[in-house]
């Protein structure tokens, strides 16, 4: 069994929704109504564009052109997470990417490897959109991590150098600063796991069972993904901090300059 | 101990400090002061390698101020600088912070050691199961104090230890580091504090340079 499909006429009626929220914005002088509908706009079309560019890579499902479609889509994903910051790309990007492109191989080939048991796990239908949703949530861990990070040690930066002038190494040193980020990084992701199937039903379980399977199957693949997705934002978030401390601490410890010069209005 | 030679300091395109020499012995007491802005601080963070220095050299214990021996000669100092404002939410954790640090893992934290020393610096034990957001700025700066002499390390750096203290606590304070220098701890000090200078083998002006003691 699979989907029911939408034609679109009906997808119209189903976009006209938007009115509500579209009223509310214009009646309450939000100043949001213009960005809601470039952004409704921009979504459709860019979601259009997937469907039709994912239908090719289903269709030819050539394990290199795979491969190099999620590299486009870490590169892409890694400069989104950077652009969300205050932070430089040159402190962040390189390390945004490969902490990125590393975990999701890592976790994600765990997954389709030993947890799915593909014969291939470069197989577009499952390689693709796994790792979609990890680079998705990697980013919005990463983003949320790494600014509270480094805006904490710049703006404790005493503290910083009272450890390290005390003996601490450079962990020891940033781990108060790393610790609070990464609580307040994954305190929503830690909330979301304890209410999963009792506050809502996720969105890979309601897929899953709208695209045909039995909510027996589509609750262990939902299981699978919210862990899966947990330990790759904490792995990419670890080995980024670590190769950004390259660029962002000397030789000796101290912090260099890392974020943007904010533009003067 | 602590061996300065010609060292120049730069802030930005200024120059702060210029071939600065200072030798501060085993078991010496000294104290650096001067004008605001001239680099005192400046000069105790370069020791630590927080500032860099574009001639010179410094020397601790015997090694080289570089990269590579950096952490090194950062175990072998006990650093309390002016202000700080630590995120730990009660006092205990405070003081216990720097004992927790693998580097200071082979020196016991010993609480009666530490009451005894807040005796003299006239700090009741009883802050000790107080919140740090709840210490005045004095109490603070000496609960700093006491946990860097009670790391007892061979070279303790302090920064303006009586900056926020009335005139009974600074003199306790310069009278427990004196005691703490006749026991074999080489002390290097910033302040404008006349008491404490008074206590020390000899005071430093970097603003002009001269010398008393």
């Amino acid at each position: 069994m699979t989907s029911a499909d939408i034609e679109f006429v009906y997808l119209a009626f189903g976009l006209l929704l938007m009115a509500v929220p579209l009223f509310y914005l214009w009646r309450l002088r939000t100043g949001l109504l213009a960005a809601t509908v470039i952004a409704t706009l921009r979504m459709c079309v860019q979601l259009l564009l997937t469907g039709i560019y994912l239908r090719y890579l289903f269709l030819w499902d050539c394990p290199w052109v795979n491969l190099l479609w999620v590299v486009m889509m870490v590169g892409v994903a890694s400069h989104t997470a950077v652009s969300r910051t205050r932070l430089r790309p040159g402190v962040l990007l390189l390390p945004v990417f490969v902490g990125f492109f590393v975990t999701a191989m890592l976790v994600g080939l765990y997954f389709l490897g030993l947890v799915l048991q593909l014969d291939n796990i470069f197989g577009a239908q499952y390689f693709i959109p796994v790792m979609g949703i990890l680079l998705g949530n990697m980013l919005s861990v990463n983003v949320v991590a790494l600014e509270m990070y480094y805006s904490d040690v710049q703006r404790e930066q005493q503290m910083y150098y009272y450890l390290l002038g005390n003996g601490a190494t450079r962990f020891e040193a940033t781990a108060p600063f790393l610790r609070r980020a990464v609580i307040k990084a994954f305190s929503p992701c830690i909330a979301n796991m304890a209410v999963l199937g009792v506050v809502s039903l996720p969105g890979t379980m309601i897929g899953q069972i709208l695209g045909g399977s039995q909510p027996g199957i589509a609750v262990k693949y939902q299981m699978m993904i919210t862990v899966i997705t947990v330990a790759a934002s904490m792995l990419s978030l670890m080995i980024t901090v670590a190769l950004s401390a390259y660029r962002s601490f000397d030789a000796f410890g101290r912090l260099l300059p890392v974020f943007r010069r904010e533009k003067h209005k | 101990m602590l061996r300065i030679e010609r060292a120049t300091l730069q802030f930005g395109d200024r120059p702060l400090l210029q071939a600065f020499d200072w030798q501060l012995k085993v078991g010496g007491m000294e104290c650096l002061t001067g004008e605001s802005g001239c680099g005192k601080t400046s000069l105790l963070r370069a020791v630590l390698g927080f500032v860099p220095f574009v001639a010179g050299q410094i020397k601790v214990d015997g090694l080289r101020l570089s990269a590579v021996s950096v952490d090194e000669i950062r175990r072998r100092v006990a650093y309390v600088p002016q202000e700080l404002f630590l995120s730990c939410e009660w006092v205990g954790e405070m003081v216990r912070m720097l004992f927790e640090l693998k580097a200071n893992q082979g020196r016991e934290f010993s609480c009666d050691r530490l009451l005894e020393i807040w005796e003299e610096l006239g700090l009741p034990a009883e802050l000790y199961q107080y919140k740090v957001s709840k210490l005045s700025g004095g109490q603070r700066q000496r609960i700093l104090l006491s946990i860097g002499i009670l790391l007892n390390k061979k070279l303790l750096l302090v920064d303006e230890p009586t900056s926020a203290l009335d005139g009974e606590s600074a003199r306790r304070v310069a009278a427990l580091l004196r005691k703490t220098a006749d026991k074999g701890t080489t002390i290097g000090v910033v302040s404008h504090d006349v008491r404490l200078a008074g206590m020390c083998d000899r005071v430093i002006c970097l603003s002009d340079r001269t010398t008393w003691g």
